[in-house]
């Protein structure tokens, strides 16, 4: 595979690294926000469902 | 519809498209046609993303399912958060690396050019037939409001679409997509309000959700492991994993959409946005499906929801047996309000004896109900076999139509024909794309000028505009317009994946063994759709695996031979 010469607004940037989201310094943390929200909202569809069952 | 109605409709209809026309109309590189500006931030990525995704399909039929069935079709989105963390981290860095139109391109550079040339030509008939259907669906509701040919609305429709997203392109979309999401949600949460505001007076939202409990419009996760089960929790996770993983991946109205971002951290941030909030929406959508479910408990529904085809029948020798069956549907009615409002008045009472007896004879009415329903559509179906008996994308519109004020009704009909805008502008788009890079540029006309090209993806797009329509004029054959959608995806979408996950992670699989694993496989998927009766989210699973493990055997085979014959090797 030969990468294609690239403009340099696309070259990885510096911030590419960062997230830029205020407590979550990584992607990995970031990663793991989207699926502890996931989770959350199968235990909120379960308690729903059973609280009007 | 009112005067008031046409106009919300209309203004922001045209408005919002005329608007990107004009911001867009200037000449443009190859490059700003595909790509927009490349400028984008996350929060537009991540609208444009979820506007694709989200087509009129999705506001119309998914009430619907709700209404049917409860809120169980969410499962189908389980896998999604994970499948977009993979993309994220896994797909989109050497999407950007290799500085990409398509997709496709990229399996060119990894394997070779008939790798390329399958994927995108698995591409283009999966989406191509997938665009008939999402111009389909807007089409019902503007048929059905106005009281026009469902043809003729389907064309004109399409008309416009085709109009806005030849003239700007990818920028085009991305710019009209941040106004129609605005519209969607604006419509379907004053939607939500105003049907608690309808229900009847003293009834709480608890009681609301009581009702819908009580009929099992609430049942959302299903752990059970039965495969025959269309959704489950299980089969939405790792099938709705494999459906995701392709279709945010490698389907190219979704590659196209987040390469707009102005850089990798933009692109990432904008598909995690979905990540998050896209199981809240369908959960919201469904939700208020099944609020439409109890809404009719208290009000008279139709017995037949598309009324077109109701009053198109009733005046047939079968209208006066359909007009007995609609007259024992309201009595059922009648007696199923009371039983419920018993029902609520024993819980508010605290006697719950009384609230079970009373539930469990309006859970019988329903039944009784549902039975009504079904003898009506099978009447209607033996008077003319012409005629699609599935009622539920009609659910929505019919409520709207008649309990909604007027001016917000054509807000909720515009926000409705926003949503398919904006999914068929990026399919078109998206279409054109890989018409454009995949097929002409690299196999008909290599070395043109960039204005060569973006005339010729106009053509394109212009083109597959045509054959959406002309498909669209067929769809009316399908019975759930958004399940339709998903298993055309997962028949194709399962060896696309496999396509790419050979390409990401084996690496001593070449493009000859990857070729005639993914034709295999798409075969043999072929051939177990039209033999087994299982749940279709599987499909993504088999065709994925089947592609993946048929690469891993010829290349063996070939890696075999080339020992046993190292001049053919070296040759």
């Amino acid at each position: 595979m030969k990468p294609d010469s690239r403009p340099s607004h696309q070259l990885p940037g510096p911030d590419d690294a960062e997230t830029g989201l205020p407590g979550f310094r990584s992607w990995r943390a970031v990663y793991f926000l989207v699926l502890g929200s996931f989770a959350l909202w199968v235990v909120f569809l379960v308690g729903l469902e059973r609280l009007f069952a | 519809m009112s005067q008031l109605d046409y106009l919300v409709l209309f203004g922001t209809m045209i408005g919002i498209a005329a608007y990107g026309v004009w911001r867009t109309r200037s000449a443009q590189s190859l490059s700003a046609y595909f790509k927009g500006d490349q400028t984008t931030g996350w929060a537009v990525i991540g609208i444009s993303v979820m506007a694709t995704q989200a087509s009129a399909i999705t506001f119309m039929s998914t009430p619907g399912q709700g209404y049917e069935s409860g809120l169980g079709f969410v499962q189908n989105y389980f896998g999604m958060p994970l499948a977009l963390i993979i993309v994220a981290a896994v797909f989109l860095p050497l999407y950007r690396r290799l500085n990409v139109y398509t997709a496709y391109e990229f399996l060119g550079r990894r394997f070779d050019s008939k790798t390329r040339l399958l994927g995108a030509a698995l591409f283009l008939l999966q989406r191509g037939l997938a665009a008939g259907i999402t111009i389909y669906a807007p089409a019902i509701v503007l048929s059905t409001v106005f009281g026009w040919r469902l043809d003729v609305t389907i064309v004109l429709s399409g008309v416009l679409v085709i109009v806005y997203t030849v003239t700007g392109g990818s920028q085009a979309v991305t710019l009209t997509q941040k106004y129609q999401l605005s519209l969607i949600f604006g419509g379907m949460v004053l939607a939500f309000i105003v049907l608690l505001l309808r229900l009847p007076a003293g009834l709480t939202l608890t009681d609301a959700f009581t009702v819908a409990g009580g009929f099992k419009k609430l049942e959302a996760v299903d752990f059970s492991i039965d495969v025959h089960q269309r959704y489950t929790f299980w089969s939405g996770l790792l099938g709705g994993l494999f459906l995701s993983l392709s279709y945010f991946g490698t389907d190219q109205s979704q590659v196209q959409r987040y390469l707009h971002g102005s850089s990798l951290r933009e692109s990432r941030l904008g598909l995690m946005f979905n990540a998050v909030f896209k199981i809240p929406m369908q959960v919201f959508i469904l939700l208020l499906g099944a609020l439409v479910f109890v809404f009719y408990q208290f009000e008279q529904p139709p017995v037949f929801f598309n009324e077109v085809a109701w009053k198109a029948q009733a005046s047939q020798p079968t209208g006066a047996r359909l007009r007995t069956l609609e007259a024992d549907f309201a009595a059922v009615h009648s007696e199923k309000r009371q039983l419920v409002h018993a029902w609520l008045d024993a819980q508010h009472h605290g006697n719950p004896q009384a609230a079970a007896v009373a539930r469990a004879a309006a859970i019988a009415a329903q039944t009784h109900s549902d039975a009504i329903r079904a003898e009506t559509k099978t009447v209607m179906q033996a008077a003319d076999p012409r005629i699609s008996t599935n009622d539920s994308d009609y659910v929505f519109v019919t409520f709207v139509l008649d309990h909604l004020p007027h001016g917000v009704i054509g807000l909720l009909v515009a926000a409705i024909f926003a949503a398919a805008l904006s999914s068929k502008a990026s399919e078109l788009n998206a279409l054109g794309a890989t018409t454009t890079i995949d097929l002409y540029r690299h196999v008909i006309r290599s070395g043109a000028s960039d204005a060569h090209y973006v005339t010729a993806s106009k053509w394109f797009t212009a083109l597959w505009g045509v054959v959406a329509v002309a498909f669209a004029l067929f769809a009316h054959l399908v019975e759930n317009l958004i399940q339709a959608v998903n298993i055309l995806g997962s028949v194709f979408y399962g060896v696309m994946l496999g396509l790419f996950l050979v390409a990401f992670f084996l690496r001593r699989v070449g493009g000859t063994a990857v070729f005639w694993a993914a034709a295999s496989g798409q075969i043999l998927v072929f051939a177990l759709y039209f033999t087994l009766n299982i749940s279709y989210l599987w499909y993504n699973v088999i065709g994925c695996a089947a592609c993946v493990l048929f690469s891993l055997i010829l290349q063996a085979g070939i890696d075999s031979r080339g020992a046993a014959d190292p001049v053919a090797a070296s040759s």
